[in-house]
């Protein structure tokens, strides 16, 4: 199965200013969907989220093209209207629970342990793991893009990595 | 990413190769976008809001909820209220960036109540509690999943009991609570009176009065799949049940995102013992209905609408009236005020609350903003409680 490679770091800003969005999305659109998805751990409204963010994004691509980072900025975006949306429902009306490991097979077992690995973080711990390495972003841009203090950044990642190496290390 | 190590990094990254292929492509999101702005100069097609009235269960329910001071003096504003004000739960602080952009940033959940005196009392939840509402005497009464339980918290925040309320798995909404019991939607079949003291169950009504419909979350419209059919909640007494359902053409696939109606809402009232209409009146310039509220007498209704005929990434402008149930008649009505601005990320967070005092005092709160924000706000900050007297 091919890995999803790291990304190269984030371009600078002007050169993604110069950017149409045609090349944005077609360079961070599955990348967005798939950190929303490992962020959220539910497929369905990862891909609604990330298609919800996109569509900001072209409509206000002016703007988004100036930005630092405009797939951190999209990630946010998705992610804050994927929990809203799922808090909004779950203040009226709970998740059903097997929404949440929807039927999607996984044929790698390796890749089904990480996952499993993964969901088993509190979503505030998976989101910084998802910026960390899925986006590629610094501790300061996760951060930023998470509107959470540096510190926080990395004490929640060092407490995921240890429960995710502990969780992987059981499974094994 | 050095503070990553390599094996745990690629882990992540086969994690994510689990998700299946995202399926858009440019095409869908320029339709999307297309569709969008369409629907903010269109003005179509209205939303319903079915409301149903348990009369043959609801008149003794509703009256056994009424405390003896609501009763004798009714237009004397009690010192407890009937219902509690209550938002939440609001995990959410706003943040002034560049002096429009709001954004938010998460903190540990808590309910957050409005007392009639305007003070304010924060109530932290236990891990999982996703779903509460409030009784009169203090308490608070939530779903925890998973497993799923329901949990009842003294006024102290501890726990009182959590009790299961199935095998894991079982599809369960909490539509209301009296002091005695808690009225559930087992299934999305059937309606049960759950007894917060012994846990026994008795069966209340099966929920197929309900007309079958779509899940509406505002401000967007998805279609679920045939085995979701109908969003449905209590909107006030326990006597008293709200479906909302959006008239989407049949067929519209699964997870489809549809425009909003947004020039008038239906409202529809049934009785429960024979399934007859009661009501059946239409509010114009409705663009979206947020909230629908009982009075504890079921004789009055509360709406809260959103007037805007626009997207949610304009101002909305909100606005809460009162019918008689009776007869549909307006009995009061009162502009909420310029929600703004609404801008990603932060449009889907507002939380709305009302609550009835007492048969004919109605409080309300929303979140506003000023024109400029520059600064770190708490939440309880931007709510604005209004008071709506109806004689």
């Amino acid at each position: 199965m091919e890995l999803l490679a790291a990304e190269p770091r984030a371009r600078s800003a002007d050169a993604v200013a110069a950017e149409p969005f045609d090349a944005f999305y077609r360079a961070n659109s599955d990348r967005v969907y798939r950190a929303l998805a490992l962020t959220l751990g539910n497929h369905d409204l990862a891909r609604e989220a990330a298609d919800e963010a996109m569509a900001r994004a072209y409509a206000r691509w002016q703007r988004v093209r100036g930005m630092e980072n405009p797939a951190g900025w999209a990630y946010r975006v998705g992610l804050n209207w994927a929990t809203s949306w799922w808090r909004k429902l779950r203040w009226e009306r709970p998740p059903v629970t097997e929404e949440r490991h929807p039927a999607a097979p996984a044929p790698d077992p390796a890749a089904l342990a990480a996952r499993t690995a993964l969901d088993q973080l509190p979503l505030a711990q998976r989101a910084v793991v998802v910026c960390r390495v899925l986006l590629d972003l610094s501790v300061a841009e996760t951060a930023s893009v998470l509107d959470i203090a540096e510190g926080t950044v990395k004490s929640r990642l060092a407490r995921a990595l240890t429960t995710m190496r502990d969780t992987l290390t059981e499974e094994n | 990413m050095h503070d990553v190590p390599e094996d745990l990094a690629a882990a992540v990254r086969r994690a994510a190769t689990t998700a299946p292929a995202p399926g858009g492509d440019l095409d869908a999101l320029r339709r999307r976008w297309r569709s969008r702005r369409r629907r903010r100069t269109a003005v179509t097609a209205g939303s319903v809001a079915c409301l149903v009235a348990l009369t043959a269960v609801g008149v003794p329910l509703v009256t056994d909820r009424l405390n003896p001071a609501d009763r004798s003096a009714a237009t004397v504003r009690p010192a407890t209220p009937a219902e509690r004000l209550l938002f939440g739960p609001l995990n959410d602080l706003l943040l002034s960036g560049d002096g429009r952009e709001i954004r938010v940033v998460d903190t540990p959940p808590t309910i957050t109540e409005i007392n009639l005196d305007g003070s304010v009392v924060e109530h932290p939840l236990p891990e999982n509690l996703v779903v509460v509402t409030g009784l009169s005497d203090g308490r608070l009464v939530g779903l925890t999943q998973p497993p799923m339980r329901l949990t009842v918290l003294r006024p102290d925040g501890s726990i009182e009991h959590s009790r299961s309320l199935g095998p894991d798995g079982i599809r369960i909404d909490l539509l209301d609570v009296t002091a005695r019991e808690a009225y559930l939607l087992r299934n999305r079949d059937t309606i049960v009176a759950h007894d917060l003291t012994t846990g026994r169950e008795r069966t209340v009504t099966p929920a197929d009065i309900f007309p079958v419909g779509r899940i509406l979350v505002q401000p967007y419209e998805i279609v679920l799949p045939p085995d979701q059919p109908t969003y449905l909640t209590l909107a006030g007494g326990p006597g008293l049940l709200s479906t909302w359902e959006r008239q989407i053409p049949d067929g519209t696939p699964p997870g489809t995102s549809v425009p909003a109606d947004r020039s008038r809402c239906g409202i529809h009232v049934v009785g429960l013992a024979d399934q007859r209409q009661r009501g059946n009146w239409s509010v114009q310039g409705c663009g979206t209905v947020r909230n629908v509220r009982f009075s504890p007498d079921g004789r009055l209704l509360a709406v809260i609408y959103d007037q805007t005929s626009s997207d949610v990434s304009d101002e909305s402008l909100w606005r809460v009236t009162v019918f008689d149930v009776a007869t549909g008649e307006v009995r009061a009505s009162q502009q909420l005020g310029r929600i703004i601005p609404l801008q990603e990320p932060l449009m889907h967070t507002w939380r709305d609350a009302m609550a009835w005092a007492d048969n004919h005092t109605l409080r309300v709160g929303v979140p506003q903003v000023s024109e400029n924000p520059n600064r770190l706000y708490r939440y309880d900050e931007l709510l604005k409680v209004s008071t709506l007297t109806v004689q």
